[in-house]
Protein backbone atom coordinates (compact mmCIF):
# COMPACT_ATOMS: atom_id res chain seq x y z
CA UNK A 1 0.00 0.00 0.00
CA UNK A 2 1.46 3.53 -0.94
CA UNK A 3 1.41 6.31 2.04
CA UNK A 4 -0.74 8.79 1.27
CA UNK A 5 1.22 11.71 -0.03
CA UNK A 6 0.44 14.78 1.39
CA UNK A 7 -1.51 17.33 0.49
CA UNK A 8 -1.27 21.16 0.22
CA UNK A 9 -4.65 20.85 2.36
CA UNK A 10 -2.54 18.51 4.87
CA UNK A 11 0.06 21.18 4.92
CA UNK A 12 -2.80 23.66 5.98
CA UNK A 13 -4.55 21.60 8.49
CA UNK A 14 -1.41 20.87 10.14
CA UNK A 15 -0.41 24.77 10.42
CA UNK A 16 -3.68 25.61 11.55
CA UNK A 17 -3.76 22.42 14.04
CA UNK A 18 0.19 24.07 15.77
CA UNK A 19 -1.45 27.28 15.97
CA UNK A 20 -4.71 26.33 17.96
CA UNK A 21 -1.98 24.35 19.98
CA UNK A 22 -0.11 27.65 20.50
CA UNK A 23 -2.77 29.38 21.37
CA UNK A 24 -3.93 26.96 23.70
CA UNK A 25 -0.85 27.47 26.13
CA UNK A 26 -0.85 27.84 29.76
CA UNK A 27 1.35 30.37 31.53
CA UNK A 28 2.95 27.59 32.62
CA UNK A 29 3.46 25.65 29.30
CA UNK A 30 5.13 29.46 28.23
CA UNK A 31 7.40 29.75 30.59
CA UNK A 32 8.45 26.02 30.46
CA UNK A 33 9.02 26.84 26.66
CA UNK A 34 11.04 29.93 28.24
CA UNK A 35 13.31 27.68 29.90
CA UNK A 36 13.90 25.45 27.17
CA UNK A 37 14.99 28.00 24.71
CA UNK A 38 17.46 29.61 27.11
CA UNK A 39 19.16 25.83 27.38
CA UNK A 40 19.15 25.73 23.95
CA UNK A 41 20.56 29.00 23.48
CA UNK A 42 23.74 27.87 25.75
CA UNK A 43 25.10 26.03 22.61
CA UNK A 44 25.00 28.94 20.79
CA UNK A 45 26.76 32.69 20.34
CA UNK A 46 25.88 35.01 22.87
CA UNK A 47 24.89 37.56 20.16
CA UNK A 48 21.97 35.02 19.63
CA UNK A 49 18.91 35.25 22.34
CA UNK A 50 16.48 32.88 23.54
CA UNK A 51 13.99 34.60 22.24
CA UNK A 52 15.42 34.63 18.84
CA UNK A 53 15.57 31.27 18.79
CA UNK A 54 12.04 30.67 19.90
CA UNK A 55 10.43 32.54 18.16
CA UNK A 56 12.49 31.09 14.87
CA UNK A 57 11.32 28.08 15.67
CA UNK A 58 8.11 29.36 15.72
CA UNK A 59 7.84 31.02 12.68
CA UNK A 60 9.50 27.79 10.92
CA UNK A 61 6.74 25.73 12.75
CA UNK A 62 3.91 28.52 11.49
CA UNK A 63 5.07 28.96 7.81
CA UNK A 64 5.05 25.29 7.38
CA UNK A 65 8.54 24.39 7.05
CA UNK A 66 8.88 22.26 9.64
CA UNK A 67 5.34 20.14 9.59
CA UNK A 68 3.61 19.74 13.40
CA UNK A 69 3.16 16.14 13.27
CA UNK A 70 0.15 14.36 14.99
CA UNK A 71 0.67 13.35 18.00
CA UNK A 72 3.32 15.27 19.37
CA UNK A 73 3.21 17.73 21.84
CA UNK A 74 3.79 21.74 21.00
CA UNK A 75 6.63 21.93 22.92
CA UNK A 76 8.50 19.06 22.46
CA UNK A 77 7.91 20.14 18.60
CA UNK A 78 9.17 23.72 18.84
CA UNK A 79 12.10 22.14 21.20
CA UNK A 80 12.91 19.81 18.46
CA UNK A 81 13.12 22.47 15.84
CA UNK A 82 15.21 24.67 17.82
CA UNK A 83 17.37 21.60 18.47
CA UNK A 84 17.87 21.44 14.50
CA UNK A 85 18.22 25.36 14.23
CA UNK A 86 21.03 24.94 17.03
CA UNK A 87 22.78 22.81 14.82
CA UNK A 88 21.85 24.60 11.58
CA UNK A 89 23.42 27.50 12.93
CA UNK A 90 27.02 26.40 13.13
CA UNK A 91 26.26 24.01 9.94
CA UNK A 92 26.00 27.33 8.03
CA UNK A 93 29.18 28.55 9.90
CA UNK A 94 31.37 25.98 8.57
CA UNK A 95 29.98 26.22 5.09
CA UNK A 96 30.38 29.72 5.28
CA UNK A 97 34.20 29.10 6.22
CA UNK A 98 34.80 26.67 3.34
CA UNK A 99 34.37 23.38 5.48
CA UNK A 100 32.05 20.63 3.67
CA UNK A 101 29.95 18.99 5.75
CA UNK A 102 29.72 15.24 4.75
CA UNK A 103 27.23 13.96 7.36
CA UNK A 104 23.83 15.94 6.63
CA UNK A 105 22.18 15.40 9.56
CA UNK A 106 20.88 17.07 12.20
CA UNK A 107 21.92 15.11 15.29
CA UNK A 108 25.60 15.32 15.94
CA UNK A 109 26.46 16.03 12.59
CA UNK A 110 28.80 18.61 13.61
CA UNK A 111 30.10 16.79 16.37
CA UNK A 112 31.30 13.97 13.92
CA UNK A 113 33.35 16.67 12.59
CA UNK A 114 37.22 16.14 13.21
CA UNK A 115 37.78 19.70 14.07
CA UNK A 116 34.81 22.14 15.46
CA UNK A 117 35.90 25.28 14.59
CA UNK A 118 37.20 27.56 17.09
CA UNK A 119 34.15 29.95 17.68
CA UNK A 120 32.12 26.90 18.36
CA UNK A 121 35.04 25.48 20.86
CA UNK A 122 35.01 28.79 22.62
CA UNK A 123 30.99 28.64 23.50
CA UNK A 124 30.67 25.04 23.92
CA UNK A 125 33.43 25.71 26.68
CA UNK A 126 31.59 28.55 27.77
CA UNK A 127 28.42 26.40 28.18
CA UNK A 128 30.09 23.74 29.66
CA UNK A 129 31.73 25.62 32.29
CA UNK A 130 28.46 27.76 33.56
CA UNK A 131 26.39 24.89 33.45
CA UNK A 132 29.42 22.86 35.45
CA UNK A 133 29.03 26.62 37.68
CA UNK A 134 25.14 26.41 37.89
CA UNK A 135 25.24 22.58 39.88
CA UNK A 136 28.64 23.48 41.17
CA UNK A 137 27.15 23.44 44.82
CA UNK A 138 25.32 20.01 44.44
CA UNK A 139 28.53 17.06 44.33
CA UNK A 140 25.78 14.53 43.09
CA UNK A 141 24.38 16.52 40.22
CA UNK A 142 28.02 17.40 39.56
CA UNK A 143 28.37 13.52 38.94
CA UNK A 144 25.79 13.22 36.87
CA UNK A 145 26.46 16.34 34.89
CA UNK A 146 29.74 13.63 34.24
CA UNK A 147 27.84 11.09 33.13
CA UNK A 148 25.42 12.46 30.79
CA UNK A 149 28.15 14.15 29.12
CA UNK A 150 30.31 11.25 28.36
CA UNK A 151 27.37 9.37 26.96
CA UNK A 152 26.46 6.81 29.78
CA UNK A 153 22.82 5.75 30.68
CA UNK A 154 21.48 6.42 34.08
CA UNK A 155 22.69 2.89 35.08
CA UNK A 156 25.66 3.04 34.05
CA UNK A 157 26.03 6.74 36.12
CA UNK A 158 24.12 5.22 38.86
CA UNK A 159 26.95 2.31 39.16
CA UNK A 160 29.45 4.63 38.00
CA UNK A 161 29.40 7.25 40.89
CA UNK A 162 27.45 5.17 43.69
CA UNK A 163 24.50 6.36 43.61
CA UNK A 164 21.12 4.96 44.69
CA UNK A 165 18.00 4.80 42.42
CA UNK A 166 16.89 7.47 44.60
CA UNK A 167 19.62 9.15 45.11
CA UNK A 168 19.82 9.88 41.23
CA UNK A 169 15.98 10.78 40.95
CA UNK A 170 16.04 13.16 43.44
CA UNK A 171 19.09 14.63 42.23
CA UNK A 172 17.76 15.23 38.83
CA UNK A 173 14.55 16.07 39.93
CA UNK A 174 16.57 18.98 42.05
CA UNK A 175 18.36 19.61 38.80
CA UNK A 176 15.40 20.00 36.86
CA UNK A 177 14.09 23.16 39.64
CA UNK A 178 17.31 24.38 39.30
CA UNK A 179 17.36 24.75 35.37
CA UNK A 180 13.17 25.75 35.55
CA UNK A 181 14.07 28.87 38.03
CA UNK A 182 17.46 29.68 35.72
CA UNK A 183 15.04 29.79 32.79
CA UNK A 184 12.33 31.65 33.94
CA UNK A 185 13.68 34.02 36.53
CA UNK A 186 17.15 34.45 36.45
CA UNK A 187 17.94 37.27 34.00
CA UNK A 188 15.03 39.39 36.01
CA UNK B 1 41.90 7.85 30.32
CA UNK B 2 39.08 8.71 27.95
CA UNK B 3 38.57 12.05 26.35
CA UNK B 4 34.95 13.44 25.29
CA UNK B 5 34.84 15.77 22.88
CA UNK B 6 33.28 19.09 24.10
CA UNK B 7 30.72 19.66 21.47
CA UNK B 8 29.64 16.06 21.74
CA UNK B 9 29.32 16.35 25.72
CA UNK B 10 27.48 19.76 25.85
CA UNK B 11 25.05 18.30 23.32
CA UNK B 12 24.61 14.99 25.29
CA UNK B 13 24.13 17.41 28.57
CA UNK B 14 21.70 19.68 26.44
CA UNK B 15 19.66 17.04 25.14
CA UNK B 16 19.10 15.44 28.75
CA UNK B 17 18.51 18.60 30.39
CA UNK B 18 15.98 19.37 28.03
CA UNK B 19 14.08 16.51 28.47
CA UNK B 20 13.82 17.25 32.04
CA UNK B 21 12.22 20.39 31.44
CA UNK B 22 9.62 18.95 28.88
CA UNK B 23 8.80 16.51 31.89
CA UNK B 24 8.76 19.12 34.49
CA UNK B 25 4.67 19.29 35.52
CA UNK B 26 2.59 22.72 35.67
CA UNK B 27 2.63 22.40 39.63
CA UNK B 28 6.91 22.87 39.62
CA UNK B 29 6.70 25.69 37.37
CA UNK B 30 4.02 27.61 39.32
CA UNK B 31 6.12 26.78 42.26
CA UNK B 32 9.15 28.50 40.58
CA UNK B 33 6.76 31.42 39.76
CA UNK B 34 5.37 31.44 43.40
CA UNK B 35 8.81 31.72 43.98
CA UNK B 36 9.92 35.06 41.85
CA UNK B 37 7.10 36.70 43.65
CA UNK B 38 6.40 38.03 40.32
CA UNK B 39 3.47 37.22 38.21
CA UNK B 40 3.57 34.97 35.09
CA UNK B 41 3.19 37.79 32.45
CA UNK B 42 5.77 39.44 34.02
CA UNK B 43 8.14 36.70 33.67
CA UNK B 44 7.16 35.66 30.19
CA UNK B 45 7.78 39.50 29.24
CA UNK B 46 11.33 39.26 30.27
CA UNK B 47 13.69 39.74 27.22
CA UNK B 48 10.85 39.64 24.61
CA UNK B 49 9.09 36.17 25.10
CA UNK B 50 7.09 35.00 21.85
CA UNK B 51 3.75 36.40 21.93
CA UNK B 52 0.51 34.11 22.09
CA UNK B 53 -0.78 33.70 18.71
CA UNK B 54 -4.43 35.15 18.46
CA UNK B 55 -6.82 33.90 16.04
CA UNK B 56 -9.07 36.06 14.20
CA UNK B 57 -12.20 33.66 12.96
CA UNK B 58 -15.21 36.46 13.24
CA UNK B 59 -13.67 38.41 11.05
CA UNK B 60 -12.97 35.75 8.33
CA UNK B 61 -9.38 36.99 7.40
CA UNK B 62 -6.52 35.23 7.71
CA UNK B 63 -6.08 33.36 10.62
CA UNK B 64 -3.06 32.11 11.17
CA UNK B 65 -0.92 33.66 13.40
CA UNK B 66 2.44 35.06 12.82
CA UNK B 67 4.86 35.83 15.79
CA UNK B 68 6.10 38.90 16.11
CA UNK B 69 10.02 38.43 14.51
CA UNK B 70 12.84 40.66 14.79
CA UNK B 71 14.07 41.27 10.92
CA UNK B 72 17.95 40.83 11.47
CA UNK B 73 16.86 37.09 13.35
CA UNK B 74 20.76 35.65 13.52
CA UNK B 75 19.72 32.04 12.59
CA UNK B 76 17.44 33.48 9.48
CA UNK B 77 18.06 31.69 6.30
CA UNK B 78 19.60 28.30 4.96
CA UNK B 79 17.34 25.23 4.57
CA UNK B 80 15.78 23.71 7.87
Amino acid sequence: VQPRRRTEQDAEDAVAELARALAALSQADMLRLKAIARLRARGLPSDTSWSDLLNEAIARALDGTRQYPEGIGVIAFLAGIMRSLASEHWRRLRREAGIFDLSGGDDGADAADPAPDPERNLVTLQALSALDQLFAGDPAASQILAGLAGGLSPKEIRETYGLSETDYDSTRKRMRRLLLRQGIAWSI
Amino acid sequence: MKIIRSDLALQRILDALEADLLAATAEEVQAIVAETGMSADALLADRGAPQRPSHNHEAGGDSTPHPDLRSDLPLKGGGA
